[in-house]
C-alpha cells in the first residue's frame, strides 16, 4: 500500500512539473486520422486557417455545457470573423450511438465551423482531453499555445481575447 | 513491478525537469483522479465501505517525436470507487503502445483502439464512466496506398481488467481487416461531384478455444456435447453516401455461428442491420434511423457475459439525456434482438421573426422506439431447452411483439434577452424494466420536465437555476419510485470557481422513506486543471453509454474529481 | 508500397477462411457412455495390476478347475489380481437353464486371443511365447511374472453409484501417469456379476459331481453393455498427468442382483492391446 502511495505522489508530481513546463513547451496536433462529416479522411494534422492561428473545441452532441459554448462562441462567430479571421473546428466525439445526431444538430444549429467527427476518441486520446468541453488554441506554425477546459457563460470572451493576443504574437498562458 | 514502475516515472519526470524536449521529443498527457469516501445509510442503500476511502486513477503519458510516438497509462483502483467491477483493483500499466505513423502507413505495436465502420462488428474502445476499457493488445496497420483508399489491420487480444492475457488459452485473439473506398477521391473526374460515395467492407474473426459444454438428458442421464466454433467470423459491408442535402449512412453485418453464454449457446447467426437517413439545410436537420440487431453479442470469450471482452459495439438508438431524471430508465442495446427507429428534427426559427424573437428559437424534437424481434423457436434440445441447436429463426422485418422502450421529447433553447437563456424539455417514456434483465415487471410510463435558466451576471459570472419533474402512476418500489422533483442552483464566478447545490427529491413514493438526494459541489478550473468537489447523496442508478450500462450503487459522502492535461 | 497490398492480400482471405460453421448434426454430439456426472473416488490404486481373463463356458467340462484355480490366485494375490470369467465360443451357447452370460465383446476377444480350446486364460493380454492363451496351470507362475516385470506406469482409481433414475451405472475414473507414455491409450469399463448358481458340466470329480453341476456359482460374469476401447489419451501424455472421465453404463438386463457386481477398469495400448493397468470395484 505504502508502495502504491509513493507511485502516486510520483505520478501527482510527474503530472504537476510536465504541467509546468509544458505550457510554454509547444506541442504540436498529431498525425491522427479522422473524418469529415461526409465521411472523408481528414488529418489533424493538416487542420489550418489561410497562415492564421485556429481554434479547436471538442464537444458532443450529449454534453450540455459544449452546446452552451458553441452556441454562445456561434452567435459572435460572424463579428468574430470579420474582425480577426479566427476559424473554429468543432471536433465532436460522438460515438455510433450519437454520431448520427451530429450533422442535424450542426446544420440545424447553423453554427458556421468546421465540424469533424472523432468516433473513436483517437484524436482526443492523442491530445490528452479527458471530457468535454476543451478547447485549444493553435498558433499559425501548428502549435498549440492555450487550451482550456470546461465552459462557464463568458470564457467565449476570454477565448477571443487569447486568440487576439496570438494573431498578435504575443506569448499567453 | 512496482520499483519498475516507480523508476520509469521517475526517469521520465527527471527528463522532463531537466529539459523540454526528450531526445527532440514532446511529452503530454492527462491525468484523473476520483475519490470517494462514502458512509452508510440504510435508508437509500448506500453500504458501508470499509476502506473510508476508495479512488479511481489514471494519468496518460504520450511521447511524439516526429513520426514516432509511444505512451503508456498508468491506472490505480485503490480501491475501486463504488460500482466499478471489484476486479480491477490494483495498480498497473493497463495500457502501452509504440507507433509509427507515416502518411501512407500506420503501425501500432501494443494496446490501441480501432474501429471499423459504425463498429457493428470491431470496435475497441474504453468508456471510463462505465469503467469499461477492451483495449487491443496486439498489432494495428493501416495503410493508405492511395488517396481515397484506407486498409485497416488489426490482431490481438483484449484487455480484461488486470488479467494475464497472453498467459491463458481463456482469451480469445480478435483478428480483423477493414478497406474503405472514397470514391469521390480514388476517381480525379469525381472529385467535385455533389454526390460523395464512400463504401467499405471488413472482416473480423475470433479465435476462441473450443471448451467442453455438456447437455444432459434428465430421464436417461445421456450426455451430449456441443461442438463449438473455435473461429467465429463476422462480415460487414458499408455506404456512405452524401448529396447535397442528404446523406445515407448504412451498414449491414453478419456473424458466423457462436454459441455462447449471452445467447443461450445457439448456433443461430448473427445478423445486424443499420441505416441512417439524413436531411441537412440551413437551419433544419433532419435524421431517421433505423437498425435490427439479431444475436449479435460478440465477445472474444464465449462464457462472458458482462461488460468486457466485446469486440463489436452495438449502441441503442436512444437520445442520450443529459439531464439525470430524463436518465431515469435508462435503454440499453438488447443484442440477443432487437429492432429499433430514431427520428431527430432539428429546427432553429430565424432570428427577427414573430416566433423565433430577437435571437431566434432552437427547436429539438426527438422520437425513439425498442422492439423485439421476431423469433420462431425451431426445436429443443434433448435435455428441453434450446442450448445447441439453430434456436430460432427470425424473419428479417418483422417486429416481435414486446416493446422494450420507446420514447418522445421535445426541447425548446430560447435566448430571452442579453443575458437570459431559457431550456424547456419535456420527455415522455416508456420503459420496460426487462430492457435491464427485470422479468415481469410492470411497464412504466412517465411524464418528464425540465426548465433551464441561464443568467448572466457582471464580470463575466453567471447563476443557472434548473428545476426537473418526473410524473408516474407507477409507484411500487425500486424501478418505479413515483414522482420525482429535482432543482439546482449554480453560480459561476469569472469561469474559474462554481458552486452548485442540488436536492432531488422522490416526494410521490408509496412505499418506503422519502429522501432528499441533497448535493452540494464546488469546483475549481485552472486552465486544463479541474478541481471539484461534492459532498451529499447519490441515489442508486443505472449509467448506460452505447451498448452496456453499469450499476451505480448509492452512496452518502464526499466525491473528488481531479482532472488536468499537460 | 507494393508490399503492404500484398500483405492484405494474404490477409484478406486467411480471415475470409477463418470462420467454422458446424453442420447441423454435428452441433450437439450424443456421448455414448460418457457423462459429466461424477461420483466420489473410492477405490485408489497404488501398485501395478493384473488382469486374469478366464475364458469359459457352462459346457466346458474342465472349467470348474479353471474357476477354482481363479479363485485361489484371487485368495493368493488378493487386491493385486482382478478375474474377469469370460463366457464365450460354443461352450457357451445355449444355457440349459437359459443364463445368458455370452457377450458381443466376449466373442470377439475369443476369437483375437486366439482362445479356442476352454479352459484358457490370458494374463494383461500379454502375449507369452508368441500367444496370449495360458493355461490354468501356468497362471500363478505368469501372474507372478507379470507383476514383477511389468512397469508401473499408471494408476486408475475408481467411484462408482447405481443411479436407479435411469437403471445406469455411474462410474467416475481417475487415470493418473506416473510416467510419461509415448503413444495412444484405451479404456474400457465393465460390469462383472458374481454368485450366480447354475448348471456347469465337469468331468473332475474334485470340482463337483459329474457329468454336471447343477447348483455351479458362477463368479466375476463378463456382462453385457460394457464400453469397449474408449480413447483415454491420443497422444503423449506426461508423467504427473490426470485424466479423469465418468461413465454410464446401462444396465444389462441378465443382471439379477446389481449389489452382487462389480465394475472393472482397465486402461490398454490402443496398438498392442496391452493391458496397462486395471481396477475394479464393488458396487
Amino acid at each position: 500500500m505504502k508502495k502504491f502511495i509513493l507511485i502516486f505522489v510520483a505520478i501527482l508530481f510527474c503530472g504537476i512539473t510536465i504541467n509546468a513546463q509544458t505550457n510554454n513547451k509547444k506541442s504540436t496536433l498529431p498525425t491522427v486520422t479522422i473524418n469529415t462529416l461526409e465521411g472523408k479522411a481528414i488529418k489533424a494534422s493538416e487542420f489550418s486557417n489561410e497562415g492564421k492561428p485556429f481554434v479547436i473545441c471538442f464537444w458532443a452532441t450529449w454534453c450540455k455545457p459544449c452546446l452552451m459554448e458553441l452556441n454562445a462562441m456561434a452567435e459572435l462567430y460572424g463579428d468574430w470573423q470579420k474582425e480577426t479571421g479566427i476559424k473554429i473546428y468543432a471536433v465532436s466525439i460522438d460515438d455510433a450511438r450519437t454520431c448520427p445526431k451530429v450533422k442535424p444538430l450542426v446544420s440545424g444549429s447553423d453554427w458556421g465551423y468546421e465540424v469533424v467527427l472523432d468516433q473513436n476518441s483517437e484524436l482526443k486520446r492523442a491530445l490528452g482531453v479527458n471530457n468535454p468541453p476543451h478547447t485549444f488554441i493553435v498558433n499559425e506554425k501548428g502549435e498549440i499555445v492555450w487550451q482550456h477546459v470546461g465552459y462557464a457563460p463568458g470564457d467565449e470572451e476570454t477565448l477571443i481575447e487569447v486568440y487576439k493576443k496570438v494573431v498578435k504574437g504575443e506569448e499567453v498562458k | 513491478m512496482k520499483k519498475l514502475l516507480l523508476a520509469i516515472f521517475l526517469i521520465i519526470c527527471s527528463f522532463n525537469g531537466f529539459s523540454q524536449d526528450i531526445f527532440g521529443g514532446k511529452v503530454t498527457g492527462n491525468f484523473q483522479m476520483d475519490v470517494q469516501a462514502s458512509k452508510e445509510d440504510s435508508i437509500i442503500g448506500a453500504e458501508r465501505v470499509s476502506e473510508k476511502l476508495l479512488m479511481n486513477a489514471f494519468t496518460n503519458i504520450l511521447y511524439t517525436n516526429g513520426d514516432f510516438s509511444a505512451g503508456v497509462r498508468f491506472e490505480a483502483y485503490l480501491n475501486p470507487i463504488l460500482g466499478f467491477d471489484p476486479k480491477y483493483k490494483g495498480a498497473g500499466l493497463a495500457y502501452r503502445f509504440a507507433s509509427y505513423k507515416k502518411d501512407y502507413l500506420e503501425i501500432t505495436a501494443g494496446n490501441f483502439y480501432e474501429q471499423f465502420g459504425n463498429g457493428l462488428i470491431f470496435r475497441s474502445y474504453e468508456e471510463r464512466n462505465l469503467g469499461l476499457d477492451n483495449a487491443m493488445d496486439g498489432l494495428k496497420i493501416i495503410a493508405r496506398p492511395i488517396k481515397g483508399v484506407a486498409l485497416k489491420g488489426v490482431i490481438g487480444k483484449q484487455r480484461y481488467y488486470w488479467e494475464k492475457i497472453w498467459e491463458s488459452d481463456d482469451f480469445g485473439l480478435v483478428r480483423g481487416i477493414d478497406a474503405e473506398v472514397s470514391i469521390n477521391s480514388l476517381f480525379k473526374k469525381f472529385e467535385a461531384s455533389p454526390l460523395q460515395i464512400i463504401a467499405g467492407g471488413s472482416f473480423v474473426s475470433v479465435f476462441d478455444k473450443a471448451e467442453d459444454r455438456f447437455i444432459i438428458e434428465p430421464s436417461t442421464g445421456d450426455n451430449y456435447k456441443l461442438t463449438m466454433p473455435e473461429n467465429i467470423g463476422s462480415a460487414a459491408a458499408r455506404l456512405q453516401m452524401s448529396y447535397k442535402a442528404f446523406n445515407l449512412n448504412a451498414e449491414y453485418a453478419r456473424k458466423g455461428q457462436d454459441p455462447n453464454a449471452v445467447n443461450g449457446y445457439i448456433f443461430h447467426k448473427g445478423e445486424a442491420a443499420y441505416l441512417s437517413l439524413g436531411y441537412a439545410a440551413k437551419g433544419l436537420g433532419i435524421n431517421v434511423s433505423a437498425k435490427r440487431i439479431d444475436n449479435m453479442s460478440y465477445k472474444s470469450r464465449r462464457g462472458e457475459t458482462g461488460n468486457m471482452l466485446n469486440v463489436n459495439y452495438l449502441p441503442a438508438l436512444t437520445r442520450q439525456h443529459a439531464y439525470s431524471l430524463f436518465a431515469m430508465y435508462p435503454y440499453a442495446t438488447q443484442v440477443n434482438g432487437e429492432m429499433g427507429i430514431q427520428a431527430d428534427i432539428i429546427y432553429k426559427l430565424k432570428k427577427n421573426t414573430f416566433l423565433g424573437g430577437k435571437y431566434g428559437t432552437d427547436l429539438k424534437l426527438n422520437y425513439s422506439i425498442a422492439n423485439s424481434i421476431d423469433k420462431e423457436y425451431v426445436q429443443l434440445n434433448p435435455a428441453g431447452n434450446y442450448e445447441g441447436t439453430e434456436g430460432y429463426s427470425s424473419s428479417f422485418f418483422k417486429a416481435g411483439d414486446e416493446i422494450y422502450f420507446e420514447e418522445l421529447n421535445l426541447e425548446l433553447g430560447k435566448k430571452l434577452s442579453s443575458d437570459f437563456k431559457l431550456n424547456l424539455m419535456y420527455s415522455y417514456q416508456t420503459f420496460n424494466p426487462i430492457a435491464i434483465g427485470h422479468q415481469g415487471e410492470k411497464f412504466i410510463y412517465a411524464n418528464i420536465f425540465a426548465a433551464d435558466l441561464t443568467q448572466k451576471l457582471k464580470k463575466r459570472s453567471s447563476l443557472r437555476y434548473e428545476v426537473q419533474l418526473l410524473l408516474t402512476e407507477q409507484n411500487y418500489g425500486e424501478w418505479a419510485a413515483g414522482d420525482w422533483i429535482q432543482g439546482t442552483v449554480e453560480y459561476n464566478l469569472g469561469g474559474k470557481f462554481f458552486v452548485a447545490a442540488t436536492d432531488q427529491w422522490n416526494y410521490g413514493k408509496l412505499n418506503g422513506e422519502k429522501v432528499h438526494y441533497y448535493n452540494f459541489a464546488l469546483g475549481y478550473t485552472k486552465g486544463t486543471t479541474r478541481v471539484q468537489l461534492s459532498y451529499g447523496k447519490q441515489r442508486e442508478g443505472i449509467i448506460c453509454i452505447g451498448g452496456v450500462c453499469r450499476m451505480v450503487p448509492a452512496s452518502n459522502g464526499l466525491f473528488a474529481t481531479i482532472t488536468s492535461s499537460f | 508500397m507494393k508490399k503492404i497490398i500484398y500483405i492484405f492480400a494474404i490477409i484478406l482471405p486467411l480471415i475470409w477462411v477463418s470462420c467454422d460453421t458446424i453442420e447441423e448434426d454435428q452441433q450437439l454430439i450424443y456421448l455414448k457412455g460418457i457423462t459429466t456426472e461424477t461420483t466420489p473416488i473410492t477405490a485408489i490404486s497404488s501398485e501395478q495390476k493384473v488382469l486374469l481373463e478366464d475364458y469359459t463356458g457352462w459346457k466346458c467340462v474342465n472349467c470348474p478347475r479353471a474357476a477354482a484355480k481363479a479363485t485361489e490366485m484371487i485368495s493368493k494375490y488378493g487386491e493385486k489380481l482382478v478375474v474377469m470369467a469370460v463366457h464365450a465360443t460354443a461352450f457357451a451357447n445355449n444355457s440349459i437353464d437359459s443364463l445368458n452370460f455370452k457377450t458381443e465383446y466376449g466373442e470377439r476377444w475369443a476369437t483375437e486371443f486366439g482362445c479356442t480350446s476352454l479352459p484358457t486364460g490370458v494374463i494383461n493380454r500379454r502375449k507369452i511365447g508368441g500367444a496370449y492363451t495360458i493355461g490354468d496351470a501356468n497362471w500363478d507362475s505368469e501372474i507372478q511374472n507379470t507383476i514383477n516385470s511389468q512397469k508401473h506406469i499408471m494408476d486408475i482409481n475408481l467411484g462408482v453409484k447405481y443411479k436407479e433414475e435411469y437403471n445406469k451405472i455411474l462410474v467416475s475414473t481417475e487415470n493418473i501417469f506416473r510416467e510419461d507414455y509415448p503413444s495412444k491409450t484405451q479404456i474400457s469399463v465393465l460390469v462383472l456379476e458374481s454368485g450366480i448358481i447354475g448348471v456347469q458340466y465337469n468331468t473332475d470329480p474334485n470340482y463337483g459331481t459329474t457329468p454336471k453341476i447343477n447348483d455351479f456359482e458362477f463368479n466375476h460374469i463378463l456382462r453385457k453393455n460394457g464400453l469397449i476401447d474408449y480413447p483415454l489419451t491420443t497422444d503423449k501424455v506426461n508423467k504427473g498427468e490426470k485424466i479423469a472421465i465418468n461413465y454410464l453404463i446401462d444396465v444389462d438386463p441378465d443382471i439379477q442382483d446389481i449389489s452382487k457386481c462389480t465394475v472393472v477398469v482397465f486402461v490398454t495400448d490402443a496398438q498392442t492391446k496391452e493391458i496397462i493397468q486395471v481396477n475394479e470395484i464393488h458396487l
